[in-house]
């Protein structure tokens, strides 16, 4: 028979989902709300962009199906900013290692030629990995033997990665029959094919089944138990013998792999040449930390927020076809939704405290 | 040759300003315990009001206090999010330099312009021409035509030592960041305190802001321009360690990396670009230095 | 005149209740004791005084007059000061900048520059108006437990206080610098000052108290004076029941082979500062070896070291004639060494993840938890339930987080981990550190169980009672050197007091004492 106030501990200890989702949700409406005095200021109509928005990327079979293709990379790049942040490690590489992903498929899938498709494909697939994960290699060996804070080094590669990429495509890679720079457009060995001729492509199920690996370590395996622990405290980590360093070093190249794969993905199924505006603005590894902070750093929060964000993409891709207003504002809400994301509004603590206060005030 | 080195460290001096100014604001809220990664944000919306200021106005101070109004609001957003309501301020400070990033592109967008140029602001007119210096052979050539503002950052280290290792406050400041329970216990009003950190980090970095659109680039605003600049500031705090003499010297450090990047690929040709790319490895290079040299004496055999 | 009264003070946290209906008074110039357990309310309810936490209901009288404290800065201006139990010194700087924080003497009312000449000249002559043995120059970081306690001392004298709190101030002193701060109490009563002393020692509290008041659980059972009563009589009132105050060891046990050897062990930290020197000792099979020593003077770090998370400059471990000196805490852990570290929230356990993960963390690489990096959940929440019975864990909700647990019974989760296993050698340090009456009774009876079974144990605690009750063997540490080593028969808590000093105790001295 339990008592009175243990019945009450069990019952707080379910009631910590509700609380978090009660702040994510919080954070979107916020967002949105902030969206609308921002159209309402530049004398659009905001209900009819959102109402636009939403039947544009859902209730078409085209714009569905286009929206799961927009989630794939967006699932990568958020299992891999949540596997690091779980951590509390703070990849901001994720941007650079995905350029570099797919700067290297632009460059292997347009140079290599007579590969059969899925050769060709799979030998992307893995450069691309290998890409991102040496890039993840620099921060993550500088944060775990010296020390070096990994988000100064990751911006700073990121600006670096830009830089260097602009270099090659403007030179050595540069595709001369293109108007503006760009690399060759990659053989067609090496791109995905389009599934019911919608502009879904089979990355999607890639990227689906990397998110199945994902779950099964964060939920059942020692390195889910390991980064668990490494997040929340790096001493006990330590103390209980799970070897942080190696640990730190894993993470990034795991990270660093997801993001050379959505990188890669978004090459082969969407851009098929690697151009100066390839990521998007702000960029598929900045919409990564969104969708991981929405999904609370779980793997099934990260798909299920993808594919919610993926149809706000879509959906402002489209909005400037029907309605003056810039797309640009999806990135304005995005950065609200991080804002608004980094605070806890609802937590129990919080409204204890506020029962306790009434109580006060009562008597 | 000898031009080639003079134009290496007066570009040295010119663009180590705006990082400088970030440095000196970041320390403050460094030494509060309060991580200020909004730098570049802060500074991003300062260049932006300065330079749409500019054009609409033509008056450089009324840039000035745009620039400084802009800065300072979301140093207010940063710490209501971040103190006020406890947030974590990492992803606070990337939010907000997103926010910055985007915001700016969208008002481009409804202006419908790529870029900001306010043709009606000649930089030149407002470098000081000090009358003996001109004359010098050497040092005529590094320190004459500085604007103001860069005279200024330079002065500002001296006034910011003062402020934190002479002043009530500046001390208060610091003791909060190393001992908060201290602070509590003797009445001090921490929560204040870090407020004022962040808020004097927003006025600095409104004049970094207006620093880097006005006199570096002579009154242009492009999306994105801060490129780093921000967490550079970030770097130099680290390695300095929050000491302001310190920091400093690495901002200057810093600033003389992408001065030569800039002048020497001149003689690259069509190598040029991978010359922006080195500022960034320097610094990272620099940042495992200084983190070797403060964790020599580390007997830890883990993390 | 009373210089506090409180009247049926009340606090709640939720729906916990730490203080209830409080009503005490303490005479101007007198000396108010409160004793009770770890988790009594001694601290909850001292921290209303001082007006960092707002009672429930109830009020605080100071001087007669009614006072509504809502910061400590109301406290310090009605001459309320307090020296917590955890200084609330800034390490970097100097003591006399640590004493006129938030008060400091500037230049002028209209330049806001500090005065250092000015700052130094007046507490100077704070410090010799009172005696005080200081250096007004030295960084905090640099001084000793007892000096840090007088610079917080001097922070309130400075400040003019009336009335001095004084929380838990000897839990971590030598027994002479308890003398000379008992010295220091009296010394201020004389000069008319109230003071209110929080301890749980009840040999002091007779030694120096006008008034003793006694809380258990939130409630104030009795309030008496010394004369009335006696030591016995005054830990059943804060227990509630009989109790044997000590769980000793028998030394009847014959002792086994050498098993554990540390050879010259030296290590400097991250300042530079020595902070082992040349430690050298050996454990016995069935030995409890104790490690006594004012905190500070390298235990931490000899307990870094030997649990693999230090490497040390020079000197050798080893274990059952094995090398050991390289082994990373998991090595460790799997050649039969538990660990029972000294932080409980840092190193022992993690707060926010549940108790299941915390039964297994450094045990989740063998094979009976996991098998190829898979974890079996079914066999963690097995283990978790055997250790919840096996060692009396009191839990609200099995599936709940650790931080939700009371100190004593997260203890015991540390304590079922690394006992559990049966391993070799055990190293513990602070076992029973902010654990209440039932669980240290607890965990000395777990302790001498295991060194029946032969098995070694270093015992490093700061409490000289626990290391003098349980071990069959002491060494005293001091600046990070071996002092002393005492066997069973030579334990003498003045001698060792001496050595936790750096004194080297000589016969005659002693010999003179007990003569006096």
């Amino acid at each position: 028979m339990l008592s009175q106030s243990e019945k009450r501990k069990q019952r707080s200890y379910s009631a910590s989902f509700k609380y978090s989702l009660a702040n994510t949700l919080f954070a979107v409406a916020a967002a949105f709300v902030i969206g609308i005095l921002i159209m309402l200021a530049i004398g659009a109509d905001p209900f009819d962009t959102y109402y636009q928005m939403i039947s544009q990327s859902l209730f078409t079979f085209d714009g569905l199906m286009r929206t799961l293709h927009v989630a794939a990379p967006l699932i990568l790049t958020g299992l891999a900013i949540a596997v690091t942040f779980k951590a509390n490690l703070f990849n901001m590489g994720v941007e650079g290692q995905m350029l570099l992903g797919g700067f290297c498929t632009a460059i292997v899938g347009s140079r290599f030629q007579n590969l059969p498709p899925f050769l060709h494909i799979l030998v992307c697939l893995l450069l691309a990995m290998l890409c991102g994960m040496l890039f993840a290699l620099i921060p993550a060996c500088l944060k775990a033997y010296y020390k070096v804070d990994e988000m100064v080094v990751t911006l700073m590669l990121n600006y670096a990665t830009v830089e260097i990429l602009t270099f090659l495509s403007e030179g050595v890679f540069r595709d001369p029959t293109s108007g503006y720079v760009s690399t060759a457009t990659i053989q067609d060995s090496a791109m995905f094919s389009k599934l019911f001729s919608s502009d879904l492509t089979s990355f999607f199920f890639i990227a689906i089944l990397m998110f199945c690996i994902i779950y099964v370590v964060f939920k059942y395996t020692r390195l889910g138990l390991e980064l668990k622990a490494l997040g929340q405290n790096v001493n006990f980590a330590e103390a209980t013998g799970m070897n942080v360093k190696k640990k730190i070093i894993i993470l990034f190249l795991i990270s660093g792999a997801l993001s050379g794969l959505a990188g890669a993905g978004w090459m082969m199924s969407e851009k098929f040449r690697y151009t100066l505006s390839f990521s998007g603005n702000p960029g598929l590894g900045w919409d990564g930390m969104l969708i991981s902070l929405l999904g609370a750093h779980s793997p099934l929060g990260v798909l299920i927020a993808a594919f919610f964000y993926s149809s706000l993409k879509v959906g402002m891709s489209k909005i400037e076809l029907f309605t003056n207003v810039p797309g640009e504002i999806i990135s304005v809400i995005q950065a609200f939704m991080i804002l608004f994301l980094s605070v806890t509004i609802f937590s129990l603590k919080k409204s204890q405290e506020r029962k306790a206060r009434k109580e006060q005030l009562s008597r | 040759m000898i031009d080639v080195v003079n134009k290496i460290i007066y570009d040295t001096i010119l663009g180590t300003t705006p990082i400088l100014l970030c440095v000196l604001g970041g320390i403050l809220a460094y030494k509060a315990n309060v991580l200020n990664v909004a730098l570049e944000g802060m500074m991003l919306m300062a260049a932006f009001s300065s330079c749409l200021v500019t054009l609409q106005t033509g008056s450089y101070l009324l840039a000035l206090v745009a620039a400084i109004l802009a800065s300072v609001l979301f140093a207010c957003i940063f710490s209501y999010f971040g103190i006020s309501l406890e947030g974590n301020v990492i992803i606070i400070g990337l939010g907000l330099n997103l926010l910055a990033l985007s915001l700016t592109s969208f008002l481009l967008k409804i202006m419908a312009k790529s870029e900001l140029v306010a043709a009606n602001y000649k930089v030149a007119d407002y470098r000081l021409n000090i009358p003996l210096l001109d004359k010098l052979p050497i040092l005529g050539p590094i320190f004459n035509n500085h604007t103001l503002l860069t005279w200024f950052s330079y002065v500002l280290i001296l006034l910011m030592a003062v402020f934190m290792y002479r002043t009530p406050m500046g001390l208060h400041i610091r003791v909060v960041g190393e001992n908060e329970d201290a602070a509590i216990s003797l009445g001090l009003k921490t929560k204040s305190l870090k407020y004022i950190a962040v808020l004097m980090g927003g006025i600095t970095c409104g004049l970094a802001g207006t620093s880097l659109a006005m006199d570096e680039l002579g009154g242009i605003f492009t999306p994105g321009m801060t490129t780093g600049r921000g967490f550079i500031a970030i770097a130099a705090i680290y390695c300095g360690q929050g000491s302001p003499y310190v920091s400093a010297l690495y901002a200057l450090l810093f600033g003389f990396a992408r001065s030569m990047a800039l002048n020497l690929s001149i003689y690259a040709g069509s190598a040029s670009r991978i010359f922006n790319a080195l500022p960034y490895f320097i610094i990272c290079f620099i940042l495992m230095i200084s983190s070797i040299i403060k964790n020599r004496h580390s007997h830890k055999r883990g993390y | 005149m009373n210089a506090i009264e409180t009247v049926k003070l009340t606090k709640y946290f939720g729906e916990f209740c730490a203080n209830k209906d409080i009503s005490l008074t303490a005479d101007k110039g007198s000396i108010l004791s409160i004793v009770g357990e770890n988790g009594a309310g001694k601290t909850t309810f001292v921290n209303m005084l001082y007006g960092l936490i707002q009672p429930s209901s109830g009020s605080i009288k100071i001087n007669g007059q009614e006072a509504c404290l809502k910061s400590p800065n109301d406290a310090i201006a009605l001459g309320l000061g307090m020296v917590h139990q955890h200084f609330k010194l800034v390490p970097s700087l100097r003591v006399f900048e640590n004493i006129l924080l938030a008060d400091e003497i500037t230049k002028s009312k209209y330049l806001p520059l500090i005065d250092f000449k000015e700052e130094r000249r007046c507490i100077q002559k704070l410090v010799d108006d009172y005696g005080f043995d200081l250096d007004i120059d030295a960084r905090v970081t640099n001084l000793s437990v007892g000096e840090k306690q007088r610079v917080e001392i001097l922070k309130m004298l400075y400040r003019d206080v009336e009335i001095l709190i004084l929380d838990e101030p000897t839990a971590v002193l030598t027994p002479q610098e308890v003398t000379s701060l008992m010295e220091t109490m009296k010394k201020l009563k004389k000069m008319d000052k109230t003071l209110v002393l929080i301890t749980h020692k009840l040999q002091e509290v007779m030694e120096v108290s006008d008034q003793i008041a006694v809380m258990r659980r939130g409630e104030l059972v009795g309030s008496v004076k010394p004369e009335e009563t006696d030591m016995v009589r005054l830990a059943q009132m804060m227990v509630g029941r009989d109790v044997t105050l000590t769980v000793a060891n028998d030394r009847s046990h014959p002792l086994g082979k050498k098993l554990y050897q540390v050879r010259n062990l030296s290590m400097t930290n991250a300042n530079g500062k020595k902070v082992l020197d040349d430690i050298t000792f050996h454990i016995c099979e069935g030995e409890i070896l104790g490690v006594a020593g004012v905190e500070g003077n390298g235990q931490s770090e000899l307990m870094k070291v030997l649990s693999g998370l230090y490497i040390p400059d020079s000197g050798s471990i080893s274990l059952e004639g094995k090398d050991i000196t390289d082994a990373w805490p998991r090595d460790l852990r799997h050649m039969g060494v538990g660990i029972i570290p000294e932080d409980r929230y840092d190193d022992g356990l993690c707060k926010s993840m549940s108790i299941t993960a915390n039964c297994i963390c450094g045990y989740h690489y063998e094979p009976q938890i996991s098998y190829r990096g898979f974890i079996s959940a079914r066999k963690c929440n097995a283990m978790r339930d055997y250790l919840i019975n096996a060692y009396d864990i009191r839990v609200g909700n099995v599936n709940g987080t650790v931080g939700q647990l009371s100190g004593g019974n997260a203890q015991k989760v540390i304590i079922g981990r690394e006992l559990d296993r049966n391993p070799k050698l055990i190293l513990a340090s602070q076992p029973t550190r902010g654990v209440d009456i039932g669980s240290i009774e607890f965990i000395h009876r777990q302790l001498l169980n295991k060194k029946k079974n032969n098995i070694a144990i270093l015992l490093i605690s700061s409490d000289l009672n626990e290391v003098m009750s349980l071990s069959d063997r002491i060494i005293v540490m001091h600046k990070g050197r071996i002092a002393g080593e005492l066997k069973a028969s030579e334990f003498d808590r003045e001698k060792i007091g001496l050595l936790m000093a750096g004194v080297e105790p000589d016969a005659d001295s002693l010999e003179e004492k007990k003569i006096c």
